[in-house]
C-alpha cells in the first residue's frame, strides 16, 4: 500500500524515487517532496524505507482490510 | 498526452546485462573480473532493488556442506525435478557453488555465522540445511560491489526487443520510463537476466517480473523450453498481507498448516516431511484442500518462542515488522494464526541454453530464472552460479569481436513498434487487459490442478485478448507505456505456458487428472516453443538424453504419479479408466 511521506522531515534527495523498481513516484521533480503518484503499484518492497537516509521520513502504511482478516 | 522525448540515447557494450538481480550481477561482477573492458547492466527498475533477489528471504539452498554425500544430493535434486532436469547442469552447480559462496562473501553479503565463526546450517523446507544473511543486504552488497568493479548500472530502462541481424543478437532496445528517451545498446554479448513472472499477483518480484526477457526472446526467434514446468517453485504466502517469503523459515522453525477444520493435512499428504515437503508438493495439497472444500488454509506458528521469532526478525525483518504493523505480534510471540494462500504460478518459459549458457542465436546468452527450467538455474544459488558462469563466457566470447553495426533502418521500426502504444489516442488501458489476464490464468484447476479442457479454455480466453486487445492498448506517458509492454508479455507468457502444458500429456511437471501418470516411456522429453518464420507459435518435444546422466528413474515405463497415489491411498479420488475421479 501507498509510502506516506512526512513532508517535514523529507530533505527532497530523491533516493527513494530513483531506487522504486516500480515507479510509484512518477512525476515527482528534483529537490521537492515527492509525490505518490502510483500507489496501488506499491509492492511492499521496503526500498524507499530502508533507503531513506532520514529517520521517519518516509513509511508504508498497511491498509485496513488487511488488518481486519487475523481476527 | 504527455509529450514524449524525441531523443535517442546510444551506448554500446562488449557484454551487455539485461537484469539486476543476483544472476545478473554475478553475470556483470565476472564479466568485469574476466577482464572485460565495458560492461553494462541495464534494469527496468533500479539494479539491485529490482525483482524477486530484492526479496531474497534470507535462505540460500542448494549449497553444499562438508560431509554431504553428493550422489545422494545429486538424486534429491533430479527425482525433485522429476529427471527432467539436466544432471550434468546439477553436478556443475554443487561443484562450482562452494568457492562461489566464498567469494560472494568477499563481495561483502554476511552470511550469517554463529559465535565460533562458523556458517550456521539453518533448518528449512527440505532434507537439506540452508546458509542464511540478512536479506534485503545482498543485493546491497553485490550491486555496490559491481559498481566498485566498474560495472556500469544504467537504471530506469526498460528492454523492450532484442536486436537481431541475421542470426545474431547484437544487443537490445528500451525506453527509459522518466521521460520515455529511446535507447539502443549495442552489444557484442548479451545475458538476458531478467528473471521469472508471477503476473503480477502475491510473490516477490511480483509487479516488476513479468517475462518481459521471454517475451523479447520469443519475437527474436530464441527457443524456449519448460513453459509447462510453471509450477516447480509455485509458492505459498500469507494470503492476505503481502509480506513477501520467509514461509521456509517458518517451517524450518517447526510452524504448521492447518486447514479450515483444523486438521494439520499436510501430516496425510507428505507424512515424512510434513510441512517441509517440496514445494510444488505443498502447494499441491493446498489445491486438493481447496477442491475438497478445506479452505482456508492457516499458518500456525502461535507456540514460537520469542527467541525464535527474535530469530525471524532477524533474517526477515520485513515480514516480523509487518506482523507488528497488524498487530498479531504481543508479548514476543505471534499470537494469530495467519490465512496462507497459493501465489499464482510462476511462468517460466526459459530460453534454452546450452553448456556454456548460450542460447538458440549466437551472441545471447541467459542464466538465472530467465534460462530453462532443465539447465538447473532457479533458486538463489543456482542463479548465481549459472550468472557467473554467462558473465565469464560472455566476456570471453567478446573478446575475440568487433563491435557490431545497427542498421539505421532498424533502429527506426524498433522505435515506432516501442513506442506504438502511445500513438493511439484512446483504446483499451494496461490494467483492464490484467485482470481479464489474471482471470483467466490463475484459478488454480486451470495450472495447478490441470485438465486439457479447462486448459483450452484458458488459452481461448487468452487468444481473444491477443487479438482483440492488445492491437488496441494505449498509453499516455512513459510510465503506462511500461505497463502496456508488461502486459503484452505477460499474454505471450500465459499462451505459451498453456500450450506447453497441453502438449505433456503426463503429470510430470503439473498435475494432470486427465493424464495421471508419470510417462518415462513416452515423455523423458523436453518440450520446446520457438517463433517460427511465418510468425506462429511451433512447439516441438526433444528427448531427454537419459541414458547419458548418472541416474535414470527406476520405473522406466508408466506409473501413477505419486501425488495421485496418495490421494487414492488417502481416499479422496478414484481412478477410473485412466482419468481420476474425485470422491
Amino acid at each position: 500500500m501507498p509510502p506516506v511521506i512526512d513532508e517535514e522531515k523529507c530533505t527532497g534527495c530523491g533516493v527513494c524515487v530513483e531506487h522504486c523498481p516500480q515507479d510509484v513516484f512518477f512525476g515527482s521533480e528534483k529537490k521537492k517532496v515527492p509525490v505518490i503518484t502510483f500507489p496501488e503499484e506499491c509492492w511492499h518492497c521496503y526500498a524507499c524505507v530502508l533507503d531513506c537516509p532520514a529517520p521517519d521520513a518516509i513509511r508504508i502504511r498497511t491498509p485496513v482490510p488487511m488488518l481486519l482478516c487475523y481476527k | 498526452m504527455r509529450s514524449i522525448s524525441r531523443e535517442v540515447v546510444h551506448k554500446q557494450a562488449d557484454v551487455l546485462v539485461i537484469g539486476g538481480g543476483i544472476s545478473g550481477t554475478l553475470a556483470a561482477i565476472k564479466a568485469r573480473e574476466a577482464g572485460c573492458e565495458n560492461v553494462i547492466q541495464v534494469d527496468k527498475g533500479h539494479v539491485g532493488k529490482s525483482g524477486c533477489s530484492a526479496f531474497a528471504a534470507g535462505v540460500l539452498q542448494q549449497v553444499p556442506f562438508p560431509g554431504d554425500d553428493f550422489k545422494e544430493r545429486l538424486l534429491s535434486e533430479t527425482a525433485y525435478l522429476q529427471y527432467i532436469v539436466r544432471q550434468d547442469r546439477v553436478i556443475r552447480h554443487f561443484e562450482e557453488i562452494g568457492d562461489l559462496i566464498d567469494q560472494i562473501e568477499g563481495y561483502g553479503v554476511q552470511i550469517i555465522r554463529d559465535k565460533k565463526a562458523k556458517r550456521v546450517k539453518q533448518k528449512g523446507r527440505g532434507r537439506y540445511p540452508m546458509l542464511t544473511f540478512p536479506g534485503p543486504q545482498l543485493m546491497n552488497a553485490l550491486a555496490k560491489t559491481a559498481r566498485k568493479k566498474g560495472v556500469q548500472q544504467v537504471n530506469k530502462v526498460m528492454i523492450t526487443d532484442l536486436i537481431r541481424s541475421g542470426d545474431y543478437i547484437i544487443g537490445a532496445v528500451g525506453f527509459e520510463t522518466t521521460h520515455g528517451v529511446f535507447h539502443v545498446f549495442k552489444a557484442k554479448t548479451t545475458i538476458m537476466a531478467t528473471g521469472l513472472t508471477y503476473y503480477k499477483s502475491i510473490c516477490p518480484g511480483h509487479r516488476n517480473c513479468t517475462g518481459d526477457g521471454y517475451a523479447a526472446a520469443y519475437r527474436a526467434g530464441v527457443a524456449l523450453s519448460g513453459g509447462e514446468s510453471n509450477d516447480n517453485l509455485g509458492h505459498a504466502f500469507p494470503s492476505k498481507y503481502d509480506v513477501g517469503p520467509g514461509m521456509s523459515l517458518f517451517v524450518g522453525e517447526g510452524g504448521k498448516f492447518i486447514n479450515n477444520r483444523g486438521e494439520r493435512f499436510m501430516e496425510r499428504y507428505y507424512p515424512t516431511r510434513k510441512e517441509r515437503a517440496p514445494l510444488n508438493y505443498l502447494t499441491l495439497a493446498f489445491a486438493m484442500e481447496a477442491k475438497r472444500g478445506n479452505t482456508p488454509i492457516y499458518m500456525d506458528i502461535r507456540h514460537f518462542s520469542p527467541r525464535q521469532v527474535d530469530r525471524l526478525r532477524r533474517a526477515i525483518p520485513l515480514v516480523i515488522r509487518g506482523f507488528e504493523s497488524v498487530g498479531i505480534v504481543r508479548k514476543g510471540r505471534i499470537a494469530e494464526k495467519i490465512e496462507w494462500g497459493l501465489t499464482a504460478y510462476l511462468g517460466r518459459t526459459g530460453i534454452r541454453v546450452n553448456d556454456q549458457l548460450q542460447s538458440s542465436l549466437a551472441g545471447l546468452y541467459a542464466c538465472g530464472e530467465a534460462a530453462a527450467m532443465e539447465a538447473y538455474t532457479a533458486g538463489l544459488a543456482p542463479a548465481a552460479s549459472s550468472g557467473g558462469q554467462a558473465g565469464t563466457y560472455a566476456a570471453k566470447q567478446a573478446r575475440g569481436m568487433y563491435m557490431p553495426k545497427i542498421p539505421p533502418r532498424l533502429v527506426k521500426e524498433l522505435r515506432e513498434r516501442t513506442y506504438q502504444p502511445l500513438t493511439r489516442s484512446d483504446g483499451v488501458e494496461p490494467d483492464q487487459v490484467l485482470l481479464s489476464l489474471q482471470e483467466a490464468i490463475m484459478p488454480y484447476d486451470v495450472l495447478k490442478i490441470r485438465h486439457e479442457k479447462r486448459m483450452r479454455k484458458a488459452l481461448a480466453k487468452i487468444e481473444t485478448l491477443r487479438e482483440d486487445q492488445l492491437a488496441i492498448l494505449h498509453a499516455y506517458d512513459p510510465h503506462y507505456l511500461r505497463m502496456a509492454h508488461e502486459v503484452r508479455s505477460l499474454t505471450l507468457i500465459a499462451e505459451i505456458t498453456l500450450r506447453s502444458a497441453i502438449l505433456r500429456k503426463e503429470s510430470r511437471l503439473g498435475i494432470r487428472e486427465d493424464y495421471p501418470y508419470i510417462d518415462n516411456q513416452k515423455w523423458l522429453k523436453w518440450t520446446e516453443v520457438e517463433n517460427d518464420p511465418n510468425g506462429k507459435m511451433a512447439t516441438r518435444t526433444e528427448q531427454v538424453p537419459i541414458a547419458s546422466y548418472p541416474l535414470q528413474p527406476r520405473q522406466m515405463g508408466r506409473h501413477l504419479h505419486r501425488r495421485w497415489q496418495i490421494a487414492e491411498d488417502m481416499g479422496i479420488i478414484s481412478v477410473h479408466k485412466g482419468k481420476i475421479h474425485w470422491r
